[in-house]
């Protein structure tokens, strides 16, 4: 009875002396984790584009625990396999439980290996535009252009159109804009032309085209188009569309404003309501 | 038009290159200006400043790491080896202390993309006259414009310009205070042409600048040729 009673606290003992080994290896693990990432921000950080950064940095820090926790539970007779056949078996009874968590997490993983964005790109995602933040395995985050910050999902991140605004090398520019039916439209597209063969972003080939649009009922809409590399695109539209005005009137061409010709049939009825209205307000 | 290259810049003076201008005062107000705007910076008073040339990548801002040169006449290369001079931009790197404290561009920015939208790259742009040896080019230099040698070798193509890789290259000077690019190697193919920035100077007794700066490898660039 005693030998039993002892032999129970010496097993006792060594299963406590392995849960506290245990519970070292897991903080070691974790600690090393931390360590590596503070080395890994220092050194690697600058180096590396962030869209690239970002998913290393997780994939070192979450391998380094995990790694750690498999060798912590090795002891207890908790082997990889036996981990994964339960994990799989989990992940099946948590998978019907958490749908949506588990289509996050794979959206995600699809949305790391396609990467049709990437941390710092300008994108619009379904009716949110702006800048992406960062992109972990459930969701991810936009800036708007008005500086609010959208997680959304990344299942829906997924399904939507993801329009990416700095994939492509280049970027077009269309602005539009009326002259009068008096000017003449060579001078105003010549002028126009100039003025983007002036400016420094818009490229060379392709080159910069302006053409008539539409007769409208006011003015004669010009169409003006240039290619630029996208990190500027906004800001040279911005710049002319500012500058075009200018320029037209130099030329002098005259934008218009709306206008309407009448045509007066009856002019002695007209004149008489004009009497009668100054009458009015004498 | 030279530059006085490896000199420390004097106080008082304006310096005027191509459409840049730069100003030391007394007080060591440093004032560089280009047609994109002008840099104010303060330099510790006694202290030396540099300037120097560097490949024209920086201004207005840093869009690309490559140049392209149209020709003004598209060269019939029949296949073989040949080699080509034309000229391309530079800037001005202000030094401090070996750190580029700001650069400024005396010539007109412009870019251009080379190749397609998905697949091409953007480049600084500039067109020059083409020859066959430095002689055929060299009165056509003017302030901002460097020499660049091409070595061509491959299949029969018209070539109508030449595009390379040049951030982060080191640049040479002559006796005379003339800029030159390094060698440029270029292979032309099936409708394309590869274009390999060397770190060799166009020719032997060149004076590299910017000694203390650390260069990168750059990638070729692939260009399209036509038959």
């Amino acid at each position: 009875m005693i030998v039993n009673v002892v032999e129970w606290i010496s097993g006792l003992k060594a299963k406590f002396m392995e849960i506290v080994v245990a519970g070292v290896v897991i903080v070691a693990s974790v600690l090393l984790a931390l360590l590596v990432r503070n080395v890994m921000r220092r050194k690697l950080q600058q180096k590396l584009p962030s869209y690239a950064y970002k998913p290393l940095e997780n994939l070192v820090f979450y391998g380094i625990v995990a790694v750690g926790v498999l060798s912590a539970l090795a002891p207890f007779g908790i082997s990889l396999t036996g981990l994964l056949v339960a994990g799989g078996f989990a992940g099946i009874v948590i998978g019907f439980a958490s749908q949506q968590t588990v289509s996050n997490f794979i959206s995600g993983l699809f949305i790391l290996i396609e990467q049709p964005l990437r941390i710092g790109d300008p994108v619009t995602v379904g009716n949110v535009s702006g800048v992406v933040l960062d992109i972990s395995f459930l969701s991810t985050k936009i800036r708007t252009w008005d500086g609010c910050i959208v997680r959304i999902p990344n299942s829906v991140v997924f399904n939507r159109n993801i329009t990416n605004y700095i994939r492509t090398k280049a970027r077009r520019i269309e602005i539009t804009i009326g002259i009068s039916y008096d000017s003449d439209i060579e001078k105003a597209r010549e002028t126009l032309i100039n003025m983007m063969k002036e400016h420094p972003y818009c490229l060379v080939n392709p080159g910069p085209e302006v053409f008539v649009e539409n007769y409208a009922d006011s003015a004669i809409i010009l169409k003006a188009r240039c290619w630029t590399p996208p990190p500027v695109w906004f800001a040279t539209k911005m710049d002319l569309q500012t500058r075009m005005k200018k320029v037209l009137e130099e030329a002098g061409i005259k934008i218009p404003y709306p206008q309407l010709d009448v045509h007066i049939k009856d002019i002695a009825n007209m004149k008489s309501k004009i009497t009668d209205n100054r009458n009015q307000h004498e | 038009m030279n530059l006085e290259l490896l000199k420390p810049l004097k106080t008082g003076v304006e310096v005027k290159y191509g459409l840049s201008k730069i100003v030391l005062n007394e007080q060591g107000r440093l004032e560089a200006c280009d047609p994109y705007g002008c840099v104010n910076i303060r330099i510790p008073v006694g202290d030396e400043i540099y300037i120097e040339p560097i490949p024209a990548t920086t201004r207005p801002q840093q869009l690309t790491e490559c140049l392209y040169v149209e020709f003004t006449e598209p060269i019939a290369f029949g296949g073989g080896k040949l080699s080509l001079w034309f000229l391309a931009p530079f800037e001005l790197a202000i030094t401090y202390k070996e750190r580029i404290v700001t650069s400024i561009s005396p010539t007109k920015v412009k870019f251009t993309l080379v190749g397609d939208i998905v697949n091409g790259v953007v480049c600084r742009y500039h067109r020059s006259m083409v020859g066959f040896s430095r002689d055929d080019v060299v009165d056509y230099v003017e302030s901002g414009l460097g020499f660049v040698r091409a070595e061509v070798k491959g299949k029969a193509a018209t070539i109508s310009g030449v595009g390379f890789y040049v951030a982060g290259f080191p640049l040479y000077v002559d006796e005379e205070g003339l800029v030159y690019y390094p060698l440029v190697e270029a292979e032309v193919g099936e409708g394309a042409m590869e274009n390999k920035t060397t770190t060799n100077p166009p020719f032997k007794g060149l004076r590299a600048i910017l000694k203390w700066k650390r260069y990168v490898l750059a990638p070729s660039l692939t260009q399209p040729v036509q038959r």
